[in-house]
């Protein structure tokens, strides 16, 4: 099934729980003092703080797990979840990406 | 967390490397909390006039690491309140002058009952080391990504609704 679908599905499961979600972002870059704003597309950006990534492919390459890590560094978000739907059982496809250093106390 | 990082007398920094004469008035003060420190982490109990270089081994044995506020607030429970301040002999006089007329928090460490356990909290915004007699201490800042706690509480939410999709719409 689409990415697409699933996505939809679980904005309206999340909403459903209370949990606010955003799926883009208009963000500032300083670029060795070039600022200038671009807008990220992601799939789903819960409360502010939890980036989610949805597939729905065969295996998850380190490629998959390299773009949620830069949307989470772009975002400043500090723990990204990359699903995988093509699996049997989702735990299986359960990535949990932490942005370094961000759990260091 | 706040690290111990030695004595004034280990440091590398020029600035802390001067002795407090002992016969400032807030030296008994200090002395009774340090001892107990040494006591509690188990090393010899040591005058501290006996001097820096006694106190240099003291701490070379026991104490240079980084401690959780929390810890180190254990080793120094009986400390009500710790007076921090410069090594400079002059620095310690205006500060001691400006502590009489004003409460001048730059310099002062405050014991105080956070959940049930003491905490030391140390107050010094403009500056990151001081000494206390003879130890060092950093008070580290906390590195953790503020949004991380209320994200890793929220990746369970979130998991819980991508079973409840895949369940449903699943393969």
């Amino acid at each position: 099934m689409l990415e697409s679908i699933y996505e939809r599905c679980l904005l309206r499961e999340l909403e459903l729980r209370g949990i606010p979600v955003l799926n883009q972002e208009e963000i500032a870059i300083d670029y060795k003092g070039t600022v200038f704003k671009e807008k990220l597309k992601f799939d789903l950006l819960a409360d502010g703080c939890l980036l989610v990534e949805l597939k729905a492919i065969q295996d998850v390459l380190p490629i998959h797990k390299a773009q949620l890590l830069s949307y989470m560094k772009l975002l400043n978000v500090p723990l990204g979840l990359l699903l995988n739907f093509h699996e049997l059982m989702l735990v299986d496809g359960l990535s949990r990406l932490v942005l370094p250093g961000a759990n260091q106390p | 967390m706040v690290q111990i990082l030695g004595f004034p007398g280990n440091s590398t920094d020029e600035r802390y490397r001067r002795k407090v004469p002992s016969t400032f008035p807030w030296y008994r003060r200090v002395c009774g909390p340090i001892q107990s420190c040494y006591r509690r982490v188990g090393g010899p109990i040591q005058s501290p006039e006996d001097g820096e270089a006694g106190g240099n081994a003291l701490v070379k044995q026991n104490w240079p690491g980084t401690y959780s506020e929390t810890e180190l607030a254990r080793h120094l429970f009986c400390a009500s309140r710790i007076e921090i301040y410069g090594t400079s002999d002059v620095r310690v006089a205006r500060m001691l002058s400006a502590r009489e007329n004003s409460s001048h928090v730059d310099y002062v460490g405050r014991l105080s009952n956070v959940s049930g356990v003491k905490r030391i909290t140390i107050l010094f915004p403009s500056r990151i080391l001081c000494s206390l007699r003879f130890l060092l201490f950093h008070d580290e800042a906390n590195n953790m990504h503020p949004l991380f706690a209320k994200a890793d509480r929220l990746s369970g939410e979130v998991i819980g609704a991508a079973i409840e999709v895949h369940g449903i719409m699943g393969p």
